[in-house]
């Protein structure tokens, strides 16, 4: 240890060092052992000067020791505590509160399984779920509506196969005569290219003038 | 009103605090040599054992470094750890009495209180002892100029300022005086008591 530092340390010890010796010395005992033992020696002689007793490092071993000790201690604790927590589910013994915390978190898990089974359901079998909805409901039709211009119509004896995955469906209601207007607009055109297709391609038969029929007669 | 010594005292332990408030043990371990003397001098005032007042003293210092964001500085570093001191010192006092009720009641109603036990060594109470004489002796055998600037400062509480006036001298000579004054000291003693600050 440097005589400079020693003296910025004797007058660290007198309270008249500067704040960048301060600095400087308490930045130094994080590594260097001796400049604590320096202090203690200017302390102790302090102490004797005032008639007070020399305790010299054996209160600060106990302290140190105690607060080691309490952080090591720490986690004990906190097993404590999770043992308390699980006997909350004990309705008969706890308190009123911890059973509506337990009673919560129980309606909380069972409502997010049941979410999670409904969504599940709606994504694997889409097409399933759309048919039972149009059969219960002839004249209010739930239509699963994709955010971008692919609509999707449920209709008895009619449906379409939508990307489910690439979309998340949102539901709407519509009535019968939205119903006829989307047909129109959107089935229509598909009905009357795929009967010209069907023209050119297979030649004569019954099948696309049924189907142009069908365009021209509003779908019951 | 505060002193300039109160003031730079309360702006230095307040540098430690605020560092042993981050964490630094160091900065507290600072704070509890600086201080454990002038405490336990308060606290064997209020118990009379010595191992209780250690036990006293260690409690105060663990609450210390517990609660030290509750310092807030508004009062001076020691004046806070002596309210922690002497309130920790009732407690205690309090619970060792009511232990003693508790024990001194048998199931025949026979009073038995067991005697408070001072478990100090007296080889290390002797050795204290003789570290005081060996450093009142060494500074008796300082120069005079020497011990008159730490007399000054330790016995009469006096700035570096203060004494510079008194001994009509720089405060840099005041400040090399002192400093030169305990580092002699030190060198003595860690010859005569090898680690005996040994951390």
């Amino acid at each position: 240890m440097t005589e400079t530092l020693r003296q910025s340390l004797s007058a660290l010890v007198d309270q008249e060092a500067t704040e960048f010796e301060a600095r400087k010395i308490l930045d130094g005992t994080k590594t260097r052992g001796d400049l604590k033992e320096y202090w203690a020696s200017c302390q102790a002689i302090s102490s004797t000067m005032h008639g007070e007793e020399i305790l010299g490092t054996t209160l600060l071993d106990r302290i140190n020791a105690e607060l080691d000790g309490v952080a090591e201690a720490k986690p004990i604790t906190d097993a404590q505590q999770e043992v308390t927590s699980h006997v909350t589910f004990l309705p008969s013994t706890d308190p009123l509160p911890n059973r509506f915390a337990a009673l919560a978190g129980q309606l909380a898990m069972a409502a997010s399984i049941a979410f999670a089974v409904v969504i599940g359901v709606k994504v694997v079998a889409p097409v399933d779920m759309r048919g039972t909805v149009a059969t219960a409901e002839p004249l209010e039709i739930i239509k699963f509506q994709m955010p971008v211009q692919r609509e999707t119509v449920a209709v008895e004896g009619m449906t379409s196969t939508p990307d489910i995955n690439e979309h998340r469906p949102v539901a709407r209601i519509l009535t019968e005569q939205d119903m006829k207007q989307l047909v129109s607009n959107r089935l229509s055109p598909y009905l009357i290219r795929h009967a010209e297709n069907t023209a050119i391609v297979g030649g004569t038969s019954v099948l696309p003038l049924a189907r142009i029929m069908g365009r021209d007669e509003p779908i019951e | 009103m505060e002193s300039p010594v109160q003031k730079v005292e309360a702006e230095n332990d307040q540098l430690l605090v605020d560092r042993a408030r981050l964490g630094d043990r160091h900065a507290f371990d600072l704070l509890v040599l600086k201080y454990q003397s002038r405490l336990l001098s308060v606290v064997s005032r209020l118990v009379s054992n010595q191992n209780d007042a250690m036990d006293v003293l260690q409690d105060t210092f663990v609450k210390a470094f517990r609660s030290l964001n509750t310092f807030r500085g508004e009062s001076a570093y020691y004046t806070w750890l002596y309210r922690i001191a002497v309130n920790t010192a009732k407690n205690y006092i309090a619970t060792r009495a009511k232990e003693a009720k508790d024990v001194s009641i048998d199931e025949d109603g026979t009073s038995e209180v067991p005697p408070l036990q001072d478990i100090a060594a007296p080889e290390e109470e002797a050795g204290a002892e003789e570290l005081q004489r060996a450093i009142l002796h060494s500074i008796e055998q300082l120069p005079e100029d020497l011990k008159h600037a730490l007399t000054l400062r330790e016995l009469e509480g006096m700035s570096y300022d203060e004494i510079a006036v008194a001994m009509n001298c720089p405060i840099g000579t005041v400040r090399s005086r002192i400093f030169r004054a305990r580092d002699q000291v030190v060198r003595e003693i860690s010859q005569k008591f090898p680690g005996t600050f040994s951390l």
